[in-house]
């Protein structure tokens, strides 16, 4: 009914000629709770107390009269509060003796969408490829379906989710994350913003965060290895690299790889802006490069960026293995691969990509690549068609003056000053020990150590010196055992060299070449050597397996070891000698080439070679 | 005939010396001090183990050998027996072959065939296998000995369709193994030579009888490109109701100061004869 008296009033509206009345509201959009204002323009000779204001709340199905209004020269002003969500008409009414006035009709709402943004500030002083994702809420405080789109400005912010639609009281968590090429040096401010249908003034846009980064920084590129399937034997390398600004210095790069059963962390020397390490994959399972520690100093402030780029390597048993030779004095290196099918041999020397031709040679497919005269890491990676690929790889450095090269093992090499007069590029290489008959003679080598190769392009002055590590459960306490093995072509020799041994480590001074720790026998002839222990492993050899013999003695001696099959025939043997420490690997059968079935193997130990005084038989079986 | 000639050709692999089926077959001391040449000898139930052909004999009956090969760690048996129907002969064995220190065996089945047609006589097996790592195994072999007056040839097709079901459930394929045996025989001596031109063995086995009842053995068995093995031994027939062997092999001596495999022992008792 008060409804209908309204329409009433503005259906009929009474017009006296020289009278006008206008009305407006501000703000037309508002929230409830928030204060409207509303102002008529009017003659000043009207009485105020005959002035007031009809107003029709549309959710309250009602009308208020609201009276004493302030007034200022012609403007008769109400405040009013918004109580609910609806729609409001107003009109303002004059009574004079003359008669009544209306005013026009104007209209407001707090039935509307609005959004609440917490807006935050990001300051990232130091641009890097890692950089933290910010999280912000948006929240629709009004009584409508708030819809947004968010948006970068500029481009280099990436917002999830990029729209969407929010309900009353209800509020959506956006994720904001730098996901743009940022180089130091420059300062760069970027807004995540969203646009909504938020009706209220200056209310459709919205800043989400800010972020504000640079000058000042590093940026640590992506990084990436050498390959993430691979067989145990092979080198993978890992690279990345770090930009930065003249007022950063970078103090040390650590990486840290989990491996089975351990896990490595080596420092890594830079070239230039590239970071560059391989890690000897020794054993199947998977390898996990899962920290990179950037430490630097700004401004006087020792700080540290982490990264976890938790890059996962595959390593499987493989019956094919890889070597590389370097050839000093030259840039040439010799890369061996033995294999029953033909490999797929590609190098990889900084941006060059070469295929290599492989020729085969007895046992082994043997190629050459001549590397470039620049730092940096060589890698070498053959594929198969039956097997999982081999990496390998060696690194180049270039020497001016006393450096120190740091060997994938924690180890290093110490270059004196002296060495290269005018400098040079100097090829390292750290392969695996191979558990293969081509040490024949010095079976003692038992893995102790891996193996460093080095070569350089012009011939030294001065020698070096390096740190070759062993384990020490290996070597047993027998430290004075332990000896510099060199390689000349495809066999190992005892190099004049003398280490000194320490606990798990030994240092040794050469020129350059191909070294090795093993150990090697002192043999007493006179009391006979007893066996302690011989054991295959594993001696059930289910699916494509080597198996390997394992001899403890109790005294250094000579041993040879045959391996029959149930007919009497000899399908490998080896011979040698041995030390006093437990599990001497003394040979590695390659159980592809043979049948399934029962098998022994037959060692005998004497203090002369070919003379032996006891003997011990195992049987162990090959099924595929 | 023609066909039968066609299908042996097709067995007959080229000769190679291939990845061939790796179990025991020379378990009889008497294969051993004739350095495993027993391939041109009727020699009664322990001919099923080395050629079909050699169980078309009168000497039948029951056989048994034992041997603990490479210092004892794998142990052998082999039984067999034979009887005959006029000239159609029939056997069956079973060895069983055994690792001490890994708790592992292998046993085979055999049943045999034979026929003899004066100087002429033609057998087969087949065999099934069984064993630890085995879910099951099949193999025929082939043999024939002919003799002309002294002189005596032998062809036998051993592990002819030889297969095997390990239980990785792999099932690996062996070739036929072609053995050529040729012998001379007088009241004297008995000497004989056998090649497994697949295998790359062979043997060579003189037998001297110094009485009916009485006879010494010498004989070296090896594989081409190795060092093989000289054996000696003695024969006595009709020992107490049994044919005893006994044999003494010098298996890779000089390079382990003792031998791998010094003795076997086997025996026969003559039930068919």
């Amino acid at each position: 009914m008060k409804k209908f008296i309204f329409f009433i009033f503005l259906a009929v509206p009474v017009l006296i000629y020289g009278v006008s009345l206008n009305l407006t509201v501000n703000p037309v959009f508002l929230l409830k709770n928030y204060t409207v204002t509303l102002t008529m323009t009017a003659s000043p000779l009207f009485d105020p107390s005959n002035v007031r204001l009809l107003l029709y709340d549309y959710s309250s199905n009602s009308t208020q009269t609201l009276y004493n209004p302030s007034v200022s020269s012609n403007e008769y002003v109400w405040n009013y509060t918004v109580t609910d969500y609806s729609d409001y008409r107003a009109v303002g009414m004059v009574i004079t003796s003359d008669g009544t006035y209306l005013s026009n009709v104007a209209t407001f709402t707090s039935n509307i969408p609005a959004a609440s943004v917490e807006s935050t500030i990001v300051s990232v002083p130091f641009i890097s490829n890692y950089m933290p994702s910010v999280f912000s809420e948006i929240t629709n405080i009004g009584s409508k379906i708030l819809t947004f789109t968010a948006f970068s400005s500029p481009s280099g912010l990436t917002i999830s989710p990029n729209a969407g639609q929010i309900g009353p009281d209800q509020y959506e968590t956006v994720k904001i994350t730098p996901s743009g090429v940022f180089l130091p040096g420059n300062y760069y401010t970027l807004d995540a913003m969203i646009s909504t249908n938020d009706p209220r003034s200056g209310m459709s846009e919205y800043l989400l965060s800010r972020f504000l980064m640079g000058p000042d920084g590093l940026v640590v590129t992506p990084v990436q290895v050498s390959s993430t399937s691979v067989s145990v034997g092979s080198n993978v390398e890992f690279y990345f690299s770090i930009y930065h600004s003249n007022d950063v210095a970078i103090s040390y790069v650590y990486a840290t790889w989990i491996t089975p059963g351990q896990s490595q962390t080596f420092s890594l020397s830079s070239s230039g802006n590239d970071f560059a390490s391989t890690i000897n994959i020794t054993s199947a399972g998977t390898y996990t490069l899962s920290q990179i520690i950037v430490g630097y100093s700004y401004k006087g402030q020792i700080l540290q960026m982490v990264f976890s780029p938790a890059i996962r390597v595959s390593a499987t048993n493989s019956p094919n293995s890889m070597n590389i030779e370097l050839v000093n004095g030259t840039n040439q290196s010799i890369i061996s691969v033995s294999s029953n099918s033909t490999p797929s041999v590609i190098v990889k020397d900084g941006s060059i990509i070469q295929t290599i031709q492989m020729i085969k040679t007895g046992q082994f497919w043997t190629g050459t690549y001549n590397y470039t005269n620049l730092p940096g890491i060589v890698s070498v990676n053959a594929e198969f068609s039956n097997a999982p690929s081999i990496s390998q790889a060696f690194t180049k450095y270039e020497i001016n003056g006393s450096t120190n090269i740091y060997l994938s093992d924690n180890g290093w090499i110490t270059i004196p000053s002296n060495a290269f007069p005018s400098g040079a590029i100097v090829a390292v290489y750290t392969g695996t020990f191979s558990p293969q008959n081509n040490y024949v003679g010095y079976s003692t080598f038992n893995q102790i150590s891996d193996s460093v190769s080095l070569s350089s392009s012009v011939t030294p002055i001065a020698s070096f010196t390096y740190n070759l590590y062993f384990s020490s459960q290996l070597v047993n306490g027998l430290f004075g055992n332990v000896r510099v093995y060199t390689k000349t072509g495809q066999t190992w020799t005892l190099s004049p060299i003398i280490p000194n041994v320490g606990m798990e480590i030994a240092t040794f001074s050469a020129m350059g070449g191909t070294y090795a720790l093993g150990m090697t026998t002192q043999i007493q002839p006179g009391t006979s050597p007893s066996i302690l222990s011989f054991y295959a492993n594993p001696s059930n050899a289910v699916g494509p397996h080597s198996v390997q013999f394992f001899l403890t003695v109790n005294k250094d001696c000579y041993y040879k070891i045959y391996v029959y099959d149930m007919r009497g025939r000899i399908v490998g043997s080896q011979s040698g000698s041995v030390v006093k420490i437990i599990g001497n690997l003394i040979y590695t059968l390659d159980t592809s080439s043979i049948s399934n079935g029962m098998y022994v193997a037959v060692v005998g130990v004497g203090s002369l070679p070919n003379v032996f005084t006891q003997s011990k038989a195992i049987s162990f079986v090959v099924s595929r | 005939m023609k066909g039968v000639i066609i299908v042996l050709l097709f067995l007959i692999p080229v000769a190679v010396f291939s990845d061939v089926l790796d179990t025991i077959d020379n378990p009889s001391a008497f294969g051993m001090m004739m350095g495993g040449a027993i391939y041109t000898v009727y020699a009664g139930p322990q001919s099923i183990a080395y050629n079909p052909a050699g169980i078309a004999t009168d000497d039948g009956g029951l056989f048994f050998s034992h041997v603990e090969h490479y210092l004892g760690v794998i142990r052998n048996d082999f039984l067999s027996a034979t009887t005959n129907l006029g000239n159609l002969y029939l056997g069956g064995g079973f060895q069983t072959t055994r690792a001490i220190d890994t708790d592992y065996s292998q046993y085979r089945f055999y049943g045999s065939l034979a026929y003899r047609m004066n100087s002429l006589s033609i057998g087969g097996n087949i065999s099934a296998f069984y064993g630890t790592d085995i879910i099951n195994g099949f193999s025929a072999d082939f043999g024939s000995i002919f003799k002309m007056q002294n002189f005596k040839f032998a062809l036998t097709l051993k592990n002819a369709l030889a297969n095997i079901t390990w239980v990785s459930s792999t099932v690996q394929y062996y070739p036929v193994e072609v053995v050529l045996g040729a012998g001379y025989e007088n009241s004297s001596i008995n000497f004989n030579a056998f090649g497994n031109i697949t295998s790359g063995e062979y043997g060579i086995g003189l037998q001297y009888f110094i009485t009916k009842y009485f006879s010494l053995c010498a004989g070296y068995n090896g594989t081409f490109g190795q060092t093989g093995s000289f054996s000696i031994g003695t024969v006595i027939n009709n020992y107490l109701g049994f044919d005893l062997f006994i044999s003494y092999t010098f298996l890779n001596a000089t390079n382990f100061g003792q031998s791998l495999s010094p003795f076997t022992v086997s025996m026969s008792s003559d039930f068919g004869g």
